[in-house]
């Protein structure tokens, strides 16, 4: 009978085999990756990989959310409906690849309402842009479609990531005091509903925002 | 420690004869019976055993003598010869290669034929690269992409797991061949290997007779699936893999399985898979407490377990290095659509689908479901789990090529042919059915349809 090895030599593989593992399971928890792909890929909130000019946006073109576009990310959106596209989770985004970026500061201009429960009184959203916060907006019950601009700055742009040489903006919109539907026994759903946006139009601050058949 | 020589009893006839380190807390059992006596293994096996020196609790100094006489008294009493006994049943290799070399001749055959007549093109006598295959080829040309550069937009060849592909490359750095072809003899070399070790294990844990198994084997050549065996693809290398580690786990080796098993999962993710199997399997074999006891005493199982997912960890840290994600191969699955799901839902969703693709993939499906059910009941419980989640995992995220994942699951020709072995009049149908399925994939390949893929 040939001599077996004791016991000790496969456990010091065990321990040593478990300890590789637990590395690899590290690194794989903490990825060294840019944002773009971290939004794609891991988040898979960036709704088409940018290549292709899938996503490209010519800045000053009115964006209609009645309409399917590709700009909305893959979670937080509802189909699109009559008059634009409601928020259904509390954090909702856009990418848009512009043809072109000014070297100065834009605006965005926006046209939205938004869902307020009955016992919220009111709404808060706050709009990002690359992750820097542009402002608030509240809408107050029985308020109608409010039309409203913010300011981007030169440097939130500036702090886009690229692909191929070209930046991807990202929109962010978050609503600060969430209320679903069901705690005012709209609905019995978990469902969210926030912001209600109609249209949406980044532009350098001298031109007008038109729409895309115009 | 105690010696027992053991018998395996198949149908009244002894097949087998092989002597164990006993531990002393599991033959005390039996010891009333006296020197001889019989007993159930966990896996419902009947041993006759016969102890060594009647019972004498022996000395390390007299091991090796006394084992011999053990195994030559016990195998005199069932008249079988101690060295015959122990051999494990001949491969008749000449019958496999016969089949192999007909099999694969009259498939791509009709594949190439039938492309001739049914296209508007010429086909090219290597058809078989297409789909999945450029994708490796573009791995073996150029390595692992730094960005996604492919089509769908988003989509890169991280997908993939290294194996098949590394091997493709040193063949084709050894033998300086086109890697088209040094792919073509990658995947036909590992099928026809597959198909040795497929008899042998059908034969070591199904039935010997060798009929049966050949008829099996012959069922897996003929697969519906089978030009996915044929074409440069990972599928008969993970059919190759996935049988090594049974066959070695089925009997003791665990140490090659614990390799077989990591070169598994550096093959495709579903390898891991044979981890839990292996435990299956081991489990199967022995009572839980003996288990536990001769795992503190020297660890083999275990370690064959913790050496399962080197191959996935390996390439997992490859991926890190290269561009920076571990998991990579999984995250870039969103490009193809392929998002997690709950498996029957997507199932059901197939079912009612009116695209015949889609309902063909379902209908697949759910015959790899039953097939499960019915390895339950025949209570192979290793290879039941195998087709189950092999078939549940892929199908959490999408119905598409759901014939590829479930053909190159080996436990499903093993109930085929458990199904079918005794009736002659079921052996020719299923082979007959087979044998056109085959036929119309293989056309279905030459005329680069997408539902094939």
């Amino acid at each position: 009978m040939a001599m077996m090895p004791g016991p000790l030599p496969r456990y010091v593989g065990i321990a040593v085999l478990c300890a590789f593992y637990g590395v690899v399971w590290s690194l794989a928890l903490n990825p060294r990756v840019d944002r773009l792909y971290r939004s794609y890929y891991i988040e898979k909130s960036l709704p088409q990989w940018p290549a292709d000019r899938q996503l490209t946006y010519r800045p000053g073109t009115l964006i209609d959310f009645s309409k399917v576009n590709p700009y909305l990310s893959r979670r937080g959106w509802s189909e699109p409906e009559t008059s634009g596209t409601w928020m259904i989770e509390q954090k909702a985004e856009l990418f848009v690849v512009p043809d072109s970026v000014s070297e100065g500061d834009m605006e965005l201009w926006i046209q939205a309402s938004a869902f307020v429960p009955v016992l919220h009184r009111r709404t808060t959203v706050e709009i990002s842009l690359n992750e820097r916060t542009l402002g608030r907006r509240v809408f107050r019950q029985h308020d109608r479609r409010q039309d409203f601009r913010m300011a981007v700055p030169a440097e939130a742009l500036d702090a886009s990531p690229t692909l191929l040489g070209r930046k991807v903006i990202r929109i962010g919109f978050e609503v600060l005091d969430p209320g679903p539907p069901a705690r005012s026994r709209f609905s019995v759903g978990r469902k969210m509903l926030g912001l209600h946006l109609y249209s949406l139009c980044l532009a350098d601050t001298t031109h007008r925002c038109e729409r895309a058949d115009e | 420690m105690l010696f027992a020589a053991i018998l395996y009893r198949h149908r009244g006839q002894v097949t087998r004869c092989f002597a164990l380190n006993v531990p002393g807390g599991w033959f005390s059992a039996n010891r009333r019976n006296g020197c001889c006596g019989r007993t159930r293994g966990a896996d419902d096996v009947e041993y006759s055993f016969t102890l060594a020196a009647s019972g004498i609790v022996m000395q390390s100094g007299n091991r090796i003598d006394t084992l011999l006489s053990c195994i030559k008294v016990a195998c005199q009493s069932s008249r079988l010869t101690g060295d015959s006994s122990h051999r494990p049943a001949p491969v008749p290799w000449v019958s496999i290669l016969v089949i192999f070399l007909s099999s694969r001749l009259t498939i791509w055959s009709a594949g190439y034929l039938g492309g001739r007549a049914f296209g508007t093109g010429l086909i090219e006598p290597l058809y078989l690269c297409r789909h999945d295959c450029l994708w490796y080829m573009g791995i073996v040309a150029n390595g692992y992409q730094l960005a996604p550069e492919g089509v769908p937009p988003g989509s890169a060849n991280w997908a993939f797991f290294p194996l098949y592909p590394l091997l493709v490359r040193a063949l084709t750095a050894i033998v300086l061949l086109d890697p088209v072809i040094a792919g073509l003899l990658v995947s036909n070399l590992s099928f026809a290997l597959a198909l040795c070790v497929f008899y042998a294990y059908y034969r070591k844990t199904v039935s010997d007779d060798h009929r049966s198994a050949l008829y099996a084997s012959t069922l897996l050549c003929y697969s519906p699936g089978t030009i996915y065996f044929m074409a440069p693809y990972t599928e008969s290398l993970f059919l190759l893999l996935t049988l090594l580690t049974f066959h070695l786990a089925a009997s003791n080796r665990w140490m090659l399985a614990g390799i077989a098993s990591a070169c598994l999962t550096a093959t495709r993710m579903v390898g891991v898979l044979a981890i839990p199997s292996m435990l299956l399997i081991a489990l199967q074999k022995n009572r839980v407490g003996d288990l536990i006891h001769s795992e503190l005493r020297c660890p083999r199982l275990l370690f064959a377990l913790a050496l399962a997912p080197l191959g996935l960890a390996g390439f997992m840290l490859f991926l890190y290095l290269q561009m920076g994600d571990a998991l990579a191969f999984q995250h870039v699955q969103v490009a193809w659509g392929r998002e997690f799901g709950n498996p029957f839902t997507i199932l059901w969703q197939g079912l009612q689908n009116r695209d015949h693709a889609h309902f063909w993939y379902a209908l697949v499906t759910v015959l790899a479901l039953l097939a499960t059910i019915s390895g339950v009941v025949r209570r192979r419980y290793a290879e039941s789990f195998l087709i189950g989640a092999g078939v549940l995992i892929p199908l959490s995220s999408f119905l598409f090529s759901m014939p590829r994942y479930v053909f190159s699951l080996f436990p499903l020709y093993i109930i085929l042919g458990v199904s079918f072995g005794h009736n002659e009049a079921g052996r020719a149908g299923a082979i007959g059915i087979s044998v056109a399925a085959a036929c119309i994939y293989a056309i279905a390949w030459a005329l680069d349809q997408g539902f094939v893929c």
